[in-house]
């Protein structure tokens, strides 16, 4: 049985707590709505930027290009986006699982390019080989930690240290709702048309200038980027979505311990002051006997 | 009356313009490429430059964009750009700054940046500028 100190003890530890989950809830929360605006604001670009490739591949065989090459694939590097920091929920661990599972999954020799250094520390202690590790900055990916990456990753796919490169990232859906998911970057495969709709807009005849080779030239590397940032980005909003749903509930927890213990110290207390009053009773009883 | 055809410039962070125009002038890599209502189907490279369009009431409007991808289909012209300003956002004082850096980078005092960079930046600059007095 605790003592009334102890008890004591245990609710200022859990008020300390809760100012911390509560302080980090509230940044969490203001870091949700940039990086979602920022998602999407960006969302329209890639949108169209996959129309762009539609129409390009729609209108005729695609030109061979380095970043198209598909060759027999024995080695893969897998891009890997998680959080620089933990006490994110689940975030971590779901994007982690969902990598193990995949990697279970290929007979291939993996590899590894980190995003944010938690997966990448996983990985790395059990045997796979870390590439390269980018930092992303706490406030959000930039622009050009996208470039980085995207550097990075067709360095490795060129240079045939590896030959296909999948990229795990987290898709935004909504603050509590985040999905892992693993895609095929490079070789690029060309977006199919999905819906029938689309496949008759993009069955047009397009004059292209300059000519489609040298058009796909510009186009694909910035396909590469686009797909990378917008990957990038989902992956901030998903972290503080997740981290702030986490600290909500950890605020929460904390509020209802504080409040079981409270009642535990009071009824402590008045058991300490029932007892009082008994010896002291007890004590006159005894003298007047 | 002219007839309309809708517009929309999008950069990677934003959509930019998103209006039923008249007519639309864009930087293309062969030099400028005008477009009107009904434009047979196109997609073509810019680079950086100055991209022109009349709006609805014929009025003339200016955009800087830093290279990028046109494409016009089914009455509907897209623009991919890696970046873009509307003409009455440029600070042109900015601008002014981030193009002496870059002069100074291209004669060596600085080395925040390479030569490279300097140059696409000088020519980025110098359309903004150009483009925050033409309107």
């Amino acid at each position: 049985m605790a003592t009334l100190k102890q008890i004591r003890q245990r609710i200022r530890t859990a008020k300390n707590i809760q100012q911390i989950t509560r302080a980090m809830k509230l940044v969490a929360a203001a870091r949700l709505k940039k990086a979602q605006d920022r998602v999407l604001e960006a969302r329209p670009y890639s949108e169209k930027m996959r129309d762009f490739m539609l129409s390009i591949s729609a209108a005729g065989e695609l030109p061979s290009h380095p970043l198209l090459e598909q060759r027999e694939v024995k080695k893969i590097c897998l891009i890997l986006i998680t959080a620089e920091r933990g006490l994110a929920g689940s975030y971590n661990t779901n994007l982690i699982r969902r990598a193990g599972d995949w990697i279970k999954s290929r007979t291939e020799q993996i590899s590894m390019l980190g995003v944010g250094k938690k997966g990448s520390l996983f990985f790395a202690k059990r045997g796979i080989e870390v590439v390269h590790q980018v930092t992303v900055p706490t406030a959000g990916s930039r622009l050009q930690d996208a470039v980085e990456v995207t550097a990075k990753a067709r360095e490795i796919f060129e240079s045939g240290e590896a030959d296909a490169i999948y990229l795990c990232y987290s898709k935004f859906y909504s603050p509590i709702r985040q999905v892992p998911q693993v895609i095929q970057l490079l070789p690029i495969e060309p977006p199919t048309a999905e819906e029938g709709a689309a496949s008759s807009a993009g069955a047009k005849d397009y004059e292209f200038e300059p000519d489609p080779a040298s058009l796909l030239g510009e186009l694909l590397p910035k396909y590469v980027l686009t797909i990378i940032f917008q990957a990038m980005l989902e992956s901030t909003a998903s972290e503080h979505g997740s981290r702030m749903t986490a600290m909500t509930s950890a605020t929460d927890n904390a509020g209802k311990m504080i409040q079981n213990l409270t009642l535990k110290a009071n009824r402590e207390r008045q058991a300490g002051i029932t007892k009082e009053i008994l010896e002291v009773v007890g004590g006159a009883e005894a003298l007047k006997s | 009356m002219a007839t309309l055809f809708k517009l929309s410039v999008v950069a990677p962070d934003r959509t930019v313009v998103e209006e039923q125009v008249q007519s639309l002038v864009a930087p293309a890599i062969n030099g400028y490429l005008g477009v009107m209502a009904n434009h047979t189907p196109v997609i073509a490279a810019l680079r950086t430059g100055l991209l022109e369009y009349r709006d609805s009431q014929g009025q003339q409007h200016f955009v800087s964009i830093a290279g990028g991808f046109l494409e016009v289909s089914d009455n509907a012209a897209i623009i991919l750009a890696e970046d873009a300003q509307l003409a009455n956002e440029i600070d042109v004082k900015e601008w002014e700054s981030r193009l002496e850096t870059a002069r100074k980078a291209l004669r060596g005092e600085d080395s925040s940046m390479t030569s490279e960079q300097a140059t696409q930046e000088i020519e980025l600059a110098v359309n903004r500028i150009k483009a925050a007095r033409l309107k």
